[in-house]
């Protein structure tokens, strides 16, 4: 589903340039849930970044669905990452003004889908995630694990093939982190591939493979038996 | 104390730490202040101080006028007699003539030069309580018809003219060729003002005696003003039921004026005004609407800082929540936040007040509407300037600060100074920039409306050709120039000697150019008289319609043989002929000027021209040849306007110094009083729409760009606070069109519900435009409707101009709103 090949990215300030991601090398295929672990600054939620299109300041190759990414421009990588991917963010990151049903259908009021077919999508979505009877609330009227739900309702909405969530039980406690997790494999089990950055090892047990990261080199990658710094 | 001026310090650091944004209020507050101290000077010095005269709430100016007109004090001489002679409410009656006229004052050197002439009553002086400073006032004799040539001077003249000379009083001047002897000069304190020409404020340099008599020939008409000095223990309100009782009686013994009716066939009647308001009744509703002009653009400017001082308090919450953990109360933090905006507003204020003393006399100067003179007033301006400052700081400074005060300090504290616009903040900045828009709006329509009307006036053809056409008045009046001989032969002179001058294509003389005035009586075709009709009379030479380049649409021109022995001739307007002849042709036809006037024969028809405003409709006119005027039409001609020449260049020459030349060859005495084009008299008609159009725009510019700069504060400073979520949006599939529509969409919104609300507050805008025209722009008895461009018109180009100045402000930080990157916007986890 997605190759990396020396994706590389770094920040430039003055005349430092920091490496965040050095030469990372990596297949995701479909139905896969991968764990990606390692320390802060090791590059998490960048090389999440580039999976989710929202960076476009590295090199290297990177292939989606055997579309070259790098051969795209901005309009185009946007597009797909909307068609295909879903994001979880860590501190939810739900609109304050708007109520449980209409932070949901904001993916879907981005693209070309008549409002019944929206409305009709929403409702479902709610009545996946167990939380039709929120749908009015605002998401200062929730608890984290809820709100967090939504979250993941708002980025699975659109049926992407692929979903990314960075940190997402971050701000949850073990109770609620159990809930998502759960509803992460269940979306893997429907054929979801899952991408997500944590430091708990009791989350990473979800996953099918876990990579680590360490200053931005890829250190080990369960699927390839490999541990160390690749060059 | 210490707190106040720490708080003050702390101010002055925040300020200059900000320039960009210290400098753009202290600016606003600066041109807002000014103007409005600028317009407040003019208003309370016109308006509300008092007469300069002693016990000045006793005086009124008594009318002969109709119902609802605005206060005033016009005279027929007839009724201005009566009352004279009936009232009882009165200890002493003035009488003036309408306005001020143009006569040639002649020095020793036999240099003459125009100077400005009003003549009035002996009561006139002693009624207003005013003496002169040297001599006396005229006597019963000298106020008498053909009494003994007496003049008083002007302070400004004496002093001019005869350098201050303390033994003037009995000396002889030289005015309209005749001797005068100097009987007093008038205090330095009396300026007074008066209409020389509609539209046209001049000073007062001489008063002669009024001299009222039945047989002067203005006598029957409204031409006299009346001012009186209520008997003590009487009141207005008595003197009015007094004055009602004498119309009856008036009309009884002078059935003549009962006939005089106004469109409403509404007779006149006898009224009353303090003399207060009918000194200021003529600028008062254009003064009341500027004033007006200026405080909205001041609460516009007020509104913009509030908009963006609420965007810098913002800003500020976290700071404030940390204040008021360690302690601040509430009131010392709006002491804080009021701090800022008082020392704003007291620099803004300073600024203003020293604007104001410059843009006083520029508005006096440029101002094209007869303001009454004013009164000093002292500390007046400068404690206005502090309220306006204190004031300015309430609105645009409580207004933020309370909704920084009214949030949980807690809050603001546990979000690490990365926290969003609440609800209630965002709603403040949007209804201040709402109610913005409306006042912007609404003075943008006004500006937009008068814009339309001045070049609708501008548009309408004055019937003359103006190219390379040059008009030089003189003023013949005086015994000397009291007969048809004497005129005419000065007449001739002038044109003979400019005739043959390099660069002169045409020349001719008339009493009476389009757009100046003219003499007008009743008259009509033979047998068909209407005296109380209207029928405009110029008196002309030969080629003077082509010199002017109004066409004979039939018949002939005047011609050289049309003299005083030949048969009487007329020629005769378009209107003219349509409506005494319709259908048919009028050449050869006749009218009469009058019952026992000659028959005159209609030689020509010729174009329209406009006889004295481009807003009113042709008139009826007559041309008559100078050569067959008589000796009493051209003592009154003369004696009342000025006669004219008309030179048609060939190509653009100075003609100044040849014009001198031929008229002084012909009479030393006699200067040339105005000498100008033909386009300028026209401009000149026009000149107080156009300034209040100008005024307007001014205003309307300065606040469409105060919204612009308001409107990109508020959106930038909404984009940045809602950074994260554009980064949400963006990461969820919005694409960066959308996010840009989003923020002008936003912008929109709150320019249109503005624009809703100023639509709606516009509807009485042609209302007060028509009340402000209507003192200025002559119609000729047209509904002042007809000359305002169209509303709706107006309204469009002034919605336009908004959306489209709002569009531009927002786009920028609509643009940036869209180059947000994801990954920093989300970057705070």
């Amino acid at each position: 589903m997605i190759e990396l090949k020396n994706i590389e990215r770094s920040y430039k300030a003055g005349y430092t340039e920091t490496w965040v991601l050095r030469r990372i090398n990596l297949t995701i295929r479909e139905g896969e849930f991968i764990t990606v672990m390692g320390p802060s600054g090791a590059g998490k939620s960048t090389l999440l970044n580039v999976l989710a299109m929202l960076d476009d300041q590295w090199r290297g190759e990177f292939i989606f669905d055997g579309s070259l990414v790098q051969t795209m421009n901005r309009k185009q990588r946007a597009e797909l990452a909307r068609q295909r991917i879903g994001m979880v963010f860590q501190s939810y990151h739900l609109l304050d003004d708007l109520t449980v049903a209409e932070n949901i259908d904001l993916p879907l009021s981005y693209k070309n889908i008549p409002r019944a077919e929206r409305q009709a999508l929403v409702a479902d979505t709610l009545d996946r995630f167990n939380i039709v009877g929120k749908k009015d609330l605002f998401p200062s009227q929730l608890s984290g694990g809820q709100q967090q739900l939504v979250g993941i309702a708002r980025a699975v909405i659109h049926k992407p093939a692929l979903l990314l969530a960075d940190e997402p039980t971050g701000n949850l406690h073990s109770a609620q982190a159990k809930e998502i997790m759960e509803m992460f494999r269940q979306l893997n089990d429907e054929g979801t591939t899952i991408v997500q950055v944590t430091h708990s090892e009791v989350n990473a047990q979800y996953g099918t493979r876990t990579i680590e990261l360490r200053d931005g080199w890829m250190y080990s990658d369960t699927a390839a038996k490999t541990t160390g710094v690749q060059s | 104390m210490n707190g106040l001026i720490q708080d003050i310090q702390y101010a002055l650091r925040q300020l200059r730490k900000a320039p960009g944004f210290t400098l753009t209020a202290v600016l606003t507050l600066a041109l807002g202040i000014g103007a409005t101290t600028a317009m407040y000077h003019v208003v309370q010095g016109v308006l509300l101080a008092p007469l300069p005269y002693p016990a000045a709430d006793r005086l009124v100016g008594v009318a002969f006028t109709f119902p609802q007109e605005k206060p005033n004090s016009e005279q027929a001489g007839g009724s201005a007699d009566f009352l004279k002679d009936h009232n009882k409410s009165f200890v002493s009656v003035g009488i003036s003539v309408d306005g001020t006229s143009g006569v040639n004052l002649a020095t020793g050197d036999g240099h003459a030069f125009q100077i400005a002439s009003m003549k009035i009553d002996r009561g006139y002086f002693p009624t207003l309580g005013v003496q002169p400073m040297l001599g006396r006032n005229f006597s019963a004799e000298e106020d008498h018809a053909n009494g003994p040539k007496a003049v008083l001077l002007s302070y400004l003249l004496w002093k001019r003219e005869f350098n201050g000379d303390k033994n003037i009083v009995n000396k002889i001047v030289r005015i309209n060729e005749e001797s005068y002897t100097v009987v007093g000069v008038m205090p330095a304190s009396l300026e007074v003002a008066s209409e020389s020409a509609p539209g046209v404020a001049s000073t007062v340099d001489i008063w002669q005696p009024l001299q009222l008599s039945v047989k002067d020939p203005g006598y029957a008409g409204d031409n006299y003003n009346m001012v009186a000095r209520l008997r003590d223990g009487v009141s207005i309100t008595q003197a009015q039921q007094e004055l009602s009782t004498l119309t009856p009686a008036f009309f009884k013994e002078f059935p003549f004026y009962e006939r005089w009716t106004n469109s409403a066939k509404a007779t006149r009647r006898f009224q009353a005004w303090p003399l207060q308001q009918v000194v200021v009744s003529g600028a008062q509703t254009s003064l009341l609407t500027m004033m007006a002009a200026v405080l909205a653009v001041l609460l516009v400017a007020c509104l913009n800082l509030a908009v963006l001082m609420t965007a810098r308090t913002w800003r500020r919450t976290r700071e404030m929540a940390i204040r008021s953990a360690l302690g601040a109360s509430r009131k010392n933090l709006l002491r804080l936040l009021m701090c800022e905006s008082l020392v704003l507003a007291l620099v803004g204020g300073a600024l203003g007040l020293i604007l104001s003393r410059l843009a006083v006399p520029l508005l006096l100067r440029t101002v094209p509407i007869p303001i009454p003179p004013m009164q000093s007033s002292g500390w007046l301006p400068a404690g206005f300037t502090l309220l306006m400052a204190c004031l300015t700081t309430l609105i645009f400074g409580l207004l933020p600060g309370w909704s920084v005060l009214r949030r949980d300090a807690g809050y603001a504290l546990q979000s690490g100074g990365q926290v969003g616009i609440s609800t209630h903040q965002a709603k403040m900045g949007d209804r201040l920039m709402i109610v913005q828009v409306a006042v912007a709006m609404v003075l943008l329509s006004a500006s937009s409306l008068l814009l339309g009307s001045f070049l609708k006036l501008r548009s309408v053809s004055s019937g003359v050709m103006t190219e390379h056409l040059t008009v030089a008045q003189v003023t013949l009046k005086g015994n000397a120039y009291a007969n048809a001989l004497h005129t005419n032969q000065f007449i001739d002179k002038v044109l003979d000697g400019l005739k043959q001058y390099p660069g002169v294509q045409r020349i001719a003389a008339v009493n009476g150019l389009p757009l100046d005035r003219g003499l007008n009586f009743g008259g009509g075709p033979v047998g068909h008289l209407d005296t109380a009709g209207h029928m405009e009379f110029r008196a002309v030479t030969p080629g003077y319609f082509q010199t002017m380049g109004i066409p004979v649409l039939s018949g002939r021109d005047v011609e050289e043989d049309d003299n005083i022995t030949s048969v009487p001739v007329v020629l005769i307007s378009k209107t003219a002929a349509q409506k005494w002849w319709p259908g048919r042709s009028a050449i050869g036809e006749e009218v009469q000027l009058g019952k026992n006037a000659p028959a005159l024969r209609v030689i020509g028809v010729v174009a329209d021209t406009h006889s004295r405003s481009l807003a009113e409709s042709p008139q009826v006119m007559i041309y008559v040849p100078f050569a067959q005027v008589s000796d009493h039409l051209m003592k009154v001609i003369n004696g009342w306007f000025p006669t004219t020449f008309a030179i048609r260049l060939s190509r653009n020459v100075d003609i100044a110094a040849a014009v001198q030349r031929a008229v002084t060859s012909a009479d030393p005495e006699i200067p040339v009083a105005k000498l100008t084009t033909m386009q300028t008299v026209i401009d000149r008609s026009v000149a107080a729409p156009r300034f209040f159009s100008y005024l307007a725009a001014g205003f309307a510019g300065f606040s469409l760009l105060l919204t612009m700069i308001g409107l990109f504060g508020l959106m930038s400073y909404q984009v940045t606070q809602r950074t994260r979520e554009i980064g949400v949006r963006l990461a969820v599939g919005a694409d960066r069109t959308q996010i840009l529509l989003m923020v002008l969409r936003r912008s929109m919104l709150l320019i249109a519900i503005g624009l809703t609300i100023g639509a709606i507050a516009s509807l009485t805008v042609p209302r007060l435009i028509g009340s402000v025209l209507e003192d200025y722009v002559f119609t000729g008895g047209r509904s002042i409707s007809t000359v305002l461009s169209s509303g709706t018109i107006a309204f469009i180009a002034a919605a336009s101009a908004m959306l489209l100045a709002a569009f531009a402000a927002s786009y920028l930080p609509a643009r940036r709103a869209a180059s947000i990157e994801p990954t920093e916007a989300l970057r705070t986890e």
